[in-house]
């Protein structure tokens, strides 16, 4: 069931990926893997991160990342799947999806950890552009944030729109369907 | 939303710190991408072109409102190949003169710092490079992240 879970997401994910490809740094994915770690747990999520990576990550209109860039933005994709896991856990997830008016408080609770969740992604895809190339792992931070701040202002707030908007959308569509929060068996 | 209140303004305020830290970093890349305003110059341009040819054009004079993307295909008679990308208003180069792009081989940008007496690669693409009296400018067809003068030092940004 996890392996078909991860599937799906999997192939939505970059089926929006190349849909969206002309835009870059604008994507569904991110939100998508929070939603599959939020619903369906942290296994399903991070399967699906990494899925996703491994075919995007070679089939790509842009070029073919390196191995070390492919690493780092695997590892930022986990950030959205483990915070989808935590937020599950945590009760003011839950308070906010249970209670009868769920939409202003789901907007504002997703969107705020999906923002963070993206800086946290692009502070480290950033570094990981420059480790190789500056003489310390501070200047390659530094660096790093400077020269990707365009797309990184663009990725984060997309995804404050994307997690604000179609997360809570998501999750409450699987409320009214009956699907509980706990882990896929 | 009352029993979290407290999260709910660490959670906005971390935002609002994110948000801070952002535009700054933008703007402090406006401000280096632009050095020299714009003012006519002479400008040095070289091209590597991987397998051991360099080629330098010194001192080229250009107009004033003229970016390096422009330069480029001034000093290459037009052959250059790229793409433009609306939403980012810029050129990838993709070939100059004949070589094109593939991998691991790729044209790369690359200014040269005075005051580190090193190359740096260019944070931004050639249309965002304005140039100014005695900048020093190179393409390097190379795999990614080499000096474009053999043997040159390298270095993150220009400071």
């Amino acid at each position: 069931m996890k392996v078909a879970l991860i599937a799906v997401f999997t192939a939505v994910s970059l089926g929006t990926n190349y849909a969206m490809i002309d835009i870059p740094n604008v994507k569904l994915m991110d939100a998508f893997v929070f939603i599959a770690a939020f619903l369906f747990g942290l296994e399903v999520g991070l399967g699906s991160a990494i899925s996703i990576w491994l075919i995007y990550g070679f089939i790509n209109p842009w070029g073919q990342a390196d191995l070390i860039g492919l690493f780092f933005v695997t590892l930022g994709e986990c950030f959205y799947a483990i915070s989808g896991a935590l937020l599950r856990r945590a009760s003011v997830a839950r308070d906010a999806v249970q209670t009868n008016r769920p939409y202003g408080r789901m907007n504002l609770l997703f969107g705020l950890i999906g923002f963070q969740a993206t800086f946290a992604y692009d502070v480290l895809t950033n570094f990981g552009t420059y480790v190789v190339r500056t003489s310390s792992l501070y200047q390659a931070l530094i660096i790093g944030m400077i020269t990707g701040a365009p797309l990184a202002i663009l990725h984060e707030g997309s995804n404050l729109f994307l997690f604000a908007t179609v997360v809570p959308m998501a999750i409450a569509a699987s409320k009214r369907m009956g699907l509980p929060i706990r882990n896929a068996s | 939303m009352g029993e979290h209140r407290v999260l709910y303004l660490v959670l906005v305020i971390v935002a609002v710190g994110i948000v801070s830290a952002q535009i700054g970093a933008y703007y402090y890349l406006e401000k280096i991408s632009t050095p020299y305003g714009s003012t006519t110059g002479a400008v040095n341009t070289l091209i590597n072109y991987g397998n051991g040819t360099l080629k330098w054009y010194n001192e080229t004079r250009i107009p004033a409102n003229w970016n390096f993307y422009n330069l480029t295909v001034y000093l290459t008679g037009g052959n250059v190949v790229a793409s433009f990308n609306g939403l980012l208003n810029e050129h990838y180069v993709t070939g100059i003169n004949g070589k094109e792009n593939s991998s691991p081989y790729f044209w790369t940008l690359w200014t040269f710092c005075e005051k580190q007496n090193a190359w740096t690669q260019a944070p931004v693409g050639a249309d965002k490079i304005f140039l100014g009296n005695n900048s020093t400018l190179a393409w390097a067809y190379q795999m990614p992240y080499r000096s474009p003068v053999p043997g040159a030092r390298t270095i993150g940004l220009c400071s």
